[in-house]
């Protein structure tokens, strides 16, 4: 079957949220509007300038000092007032700040035997991070659901070997997760947290003996179809959660995040093998920008013009980074070496004016 | 049921959320505040209780930590091996207004003699607020009825401090009979004179007269003990360096005339920043003009350990942070040790990244990074063709560090405690292939780190990391391999400790101690009490260690690990590389 990765993109996101006064996808052409990325190997978020990405601030979340902790995924909630961020390593923990002044408010430790990305409900009150499992010899892993309000963990359902994703749709019906070890992605009710279908993604890939390795998901606005990253095999697949797999395409060589902006008028895949970013448009265009920096990783869209903000990770002799994509022309807008390991990013809109100034 | 309780939970929070969300400009909120509901918690001889901690503040706080300090005697002495415990021993988070009731009670191992104990509980929110109380309980005799006599059975006059002093004890009742089960308690002037254990073991603490007055219903009887100072002397000093100063260094090794380093981290010089990618080889047949001979790079972002197999033909070097995600170990060829050459790298299982491992035999022991991975043990006779052959995790937490002598492997499992598992001792009938658990001490204060086990003398070192605390170094008494005890512990002010390595031979346990240096402490004899207030320390050494960060405040000392051979002491520092010291004795 056929498709071009770009089929659903005229859907439009619904608006989220009570307050859309407050949510983040406000545009990043205010001077205060921030990026937060993750220093997997330095064990900090980084704090910077959305509009030239100049860096402002950083914080440690250096649990031990002497270990690697591995900050992985962040996400900004709703309203812009906190933001959550996960340690994947020693006993995997989420930690919740509030923007205002960067403060550590909360801090759970996590029944599981990892974790990598975060994702929030619609609503901002739930919190759902994988349970990344890779050493685990395909043994079944767990999402933990956690109440954002207390950081009290409401649920840890066994879902499978090895997810990295737990994305909720739009409506946050739906929570898509994608199986790094079982080449499936798993619905689960976004109500109550139980399964509602399963589809293999197996063979997909060019070399079937490899699998592919799903690793995130990104949903359309209309609630029932996203894309799952297909790392193994190049490529990408269009899931409907009512009715599976759709459509799939292998457009570039190991592909992390994927991100769709609110109205649906771009998606932006990094691609860590070729370190490119390809964006796709409605019209079924693509194009391919290549990242001067290791591994691309992490995606977030925002804004209006649309700005792409990609990480990259380095790799073992150069650092990592954030470059920002002009997603009409392609244009490189900055970019900035940040970190070690350089994972996941969020945008934060301008709802926080007091940042501490703890850099040179 | 599950998904009804959750809808309700989900729709209050959901409430909450949008509430908050929807509230408009609002008045400057004042900081946080955490109140204990009582300043003392009396738990009476029950030995449990509860107490609300509340945040009265403006302002949420998180996460919310209970530090809880060691259990002190009417002398001030703190206990080894008992503790004061906390449930939750972490709140994630309260809001304000918001309160968590705290469970209290005590974690005690072996006997507490009679009398009053306290301990004091920080409750910790950053470093924005905090709240203390103390909690006192009390240790009863139920058995002192018809006691008439106490006579302490020693005729000793004079100790020395450290020294482990029986002073074994007779009750007697009314009609003379010796009364056997009678608990006994004891007192001392001055009252930090030294510590009593529940056997009737005294350790000095300071020099010069020390009266100790036992005591058994009414009645009592007294010794008195001229103590004199434990007379250690020597001091380190410098013989030669092998310097690093583009990477942090981390674990070494030596073996022959070389001595391998692996490296950690990102460390930054000028405008870039090294990573651990390397492992450091040195010549150092002359210790004082150490001379690096080659460097091996690989694909990760730290090489935190490296081991030599015993017969010196062969190395593995750990993988943290590499680039292809595989991690796991590299094999090496040392048939010229200057320049060890790559058999093979084996990534199966070890994807999360391997911490550190040992060498026994053909056998490697490696520690795999995460919660839920453990032990692996790899076969490595073919060192071409490694091959996983036994696994062990302890159910919880995760492991960090691993050593393995006659048969039993030392399991330094974080949260989880020390665990130690027959690995071809035969206690137990366990093998590599099939690692079976002998015993576990669960309670060292968690973040157990490293260990190192001295069959002679029937002792384990057990390291605690943790930079809050600090962490401290554990005693554990392994006499019975199947029922470890804590008996005494060692601490340094300020700072925590890393890795350990012991002088056999004389007695001397060498620390590494981050920031505060390398520390040479005597550990001959029976073993009781608090090390560090017994004169046991022969020289804790901070040497000019260069510049770095480190991740702790000092710019200089930061050492890591020490390896004593051929009759030096090899201290790897993060910021020096390796130090060559004479020891002190």
């Amino acid at each position: 079957m056929a498709w071009r990765p770009v089929a659903f993109l005229p859907l439009a996101l619904a608006a989220l949220g009570a307050c859309a006064d407050t949510s983040p996808d406000t545009g990043p052409d205010t001077a205060s509007d921030r990026l937060l990325v993750t220093s997997g190997f330095t064990d900090q978020i980084f704090v910077l300038d959305a509009g030239t990405g100049q860096v402002l601030d950083s914080l440690a979340l250096d649990r031990r000092p002497g270990e690697r902790d591995e900050p992985h995924g962040i996400a900004v909630s709703g309203d812009g007032r906190h933001f959550y961020a996960t340690l994947a390593h020693g006993e995997p923990s989420l930690w919740k700040y509030e923007t205002e002044g960067l403060r550590l408010v909360g801090r759970v430790t996590l029944p599981t035997y990892g974790a990598s990305r975060v994702r929030l409900s619609p609503d901002g009150s739930v919190a759902a991070v994988p349970d990344y499992w890779l050493s685990g010899g395909g043994e079944v892993s767990r999402i933990a659901f956690v109440r954002t309000h207390d950081l009290t963990v409401l649920a840890t359902p066994e879902v499978c070997p090895a997810p990295h994703d737990a994305a909720f749709s739009a409506d946050g019906r739906w929570i898509a997760v994608p199986c790094a070890l079982s080449d499936e992605v798993v619905l689960l009710d976004g109500s109550d947290f139980s399964e509602r279908a399963r589809y293999s993604l197996a063979g997909l890939g060019p070399d079937a003996a490899t699998g592919v390795r799903p690793l995130n998901a990104a949903w359309a606005d209309d609630g029932e179809h996203f894309i799952v990253t297909l790392h193994r095999g190049g490529g990408l697949a269009r899931v409907s959660a009512t009715q599976g797999v759709t459509g799939w395409s292998f457009p570039a060589d190991r592909p992390v995040q994927v991100a769709v902006n609110r109205t649906s008028s771009v998606m932006a895949t990094a691609n860590r093998g070729e370190g490119t970013v390809t964006l796709s448009y409605p019209d079924s265009s693509m194009r391919t920008v290549a990242i001067e920096g290791a591994h691309p990783h992490g995606v977030a869209l925002a804004g209006d013009p649309v700005v792409a903000y990609v990480t990259f990770e380095g790799d073992t002799k150069t650092l990592g980074g954030v470059v920002a994509i002009d997603v009409t022309s392609g244009d490189i807008l900055w970019r900035t070496e940040v970190g070690v390991f350089t994972l996941g990013v969020a945008y934060l809109p301008a709802v926080s004016s007091r940042f501490r100034a703890n850099l040179p | 049921m599950l998904a009804r309780r959750l809808h309700i939970a989900l729709a209050a929070a959901t409430l909450l959320a949008v509430v908050s969300s929807c509230s408009g400009p609002s008045e400057p909120l004042t900081p946080p505040h955490l109140e204990f509901s009582t300043p003392e918690l009396d738990l009476g001889t029950l030995h449990e209780g509860q107490i609300d901690i509340r945040n009265t503040g403006g302002q949420a706080v998180g996460p919310v930590e209970f530090v809880v300090t060691l259990i002190r005697d009417a002398n001030g002495a703190t206990v080894p091996g008992s503790q004061v415990v906390i449930d939750p021993a972490e709140l994630p988070t309260l809001n304000p207004g918001d309160a968590r009731t705290l469970g209290v009670w005590l974690s005690v191992s072996g006997s507490l003699l009679p009398g009053e104990y306290d301990a004091a509980i920080t409750a910790r929110g950053g470093s924005e607020t905090s709240a203390q109380t103390a909690v006192r309980f009390l240790v009863l005799s139920d058995a002192e009825a018809g006691v008439a006599h106490i006579d302490i059975l020693s005729t000793q006059t004079d100790a020395r401090m450290g020294d482990v002093v029986a002073l074994p004890v007779e009750v007697r009742g009314a009609d003379g009979s010796v009364l056997q089960g009678v608990p006994v308690s004891w007192s001392l002037d001055p009252a930090d004179a030294g510590y009593v254990g529940s056997s009737g073991q005294f350790v000095a603490y300071d020099s010069g007269m020390a009266t100790l007055v036992a005591r058994a219903g009414l009645a009592s009887d007294t010794i008195r003990l001229e103590v004199r100072d434990r007379g250690l002397e020597g001091t380190f000093s410098l013989v030669g360096r092998a310097e690093e100063s583009d990477r942090y260094t981390a674990d070494l090794w030596l073996h022959g005339t070389v001595a391998y380093a692996g490296t950690w981290g990102g460390r930054p010089v000028g405008a870039l920043i090294n990573r651990g990618n390397t492992l450091n080889v040195w010549d150092i047949s002359d210790p004082a003009a150490a001379e690096q001979v080659s460097s091996l790079e690989i694909d990760a972002r730290t090489v935190n350990d490296v081991k030599i197999r015993a017969d010196g033909t062969l190395a593995l070097i750990t993988h943290e942070g590499s680039s292809d995600g595989g991690n796991g170990v590299t094999l090496l060829d040392l048939a010229n040790p200057q320049a060890p050459a790559v058999i093979s790298r084996f990534t199966e299982e070890l994807q999360s990244g391997v911490h550190n491992v040992w060498i026994d035999g053909d056998y490697a022991y490696l520690v795999v990074d995460g919660v839920g991975n453990g032990l692996r043990i790899l076969d490595i006779s073919e060192p071409a063709v490694p091959n996983v052959v036994g696994r062990y995790w302890a159910g919880s937490s995760f492991l960090h560090d691993v050593y393995v002598r006659d048969g039993l492997a030392f399991l330094s499992h974080w949260n989880a405690g020390l665990v130690i598992l027959d690995v071809g001792n035969g206690i137990v009938g366990g093998t590599p292939e099939a690692p079976i658990e002998v015993s576990r001490l669960a309670d060292l204060g968690g973040q157990t780190h490293n260990a190192w086990y001295w069959p002679e003398a029937g002792y384990v070192f057990v390291g605690e990391e943790d930079f809050g605390t600090p962490g401290i170094m554990h005693v554990v008494d392994l006499r019975n391999v199947r029922e470890p005890l804590e008996v005494a512990t060692y601490s340094v002010e300020g700072q925590t400790p890393h890795n350990f390595w012991l002088d056999e031979a004389t007695g001397t346990l060498y620390l590494a101690w981050y920031a505060q240096g390398v520390r040479a402490l005597d550990v001959t004899g029976d073993l009781l009490g608090e090390l560090d207030r017994q004169g046991r320390e022969i020289q804790g050494l901070r040497y000019s260690g260069g510049f770095g960060s480190c991740n702790r405040p000092s710019q200089d000392t930061c050492a890591w690990a020490p390896q004593l051979h051929n009759g030096l002491l090899w201290v790897s520092d993060m910021n020096r590389g390796l130090v060559a010291l004479q020891p002190p004795r």
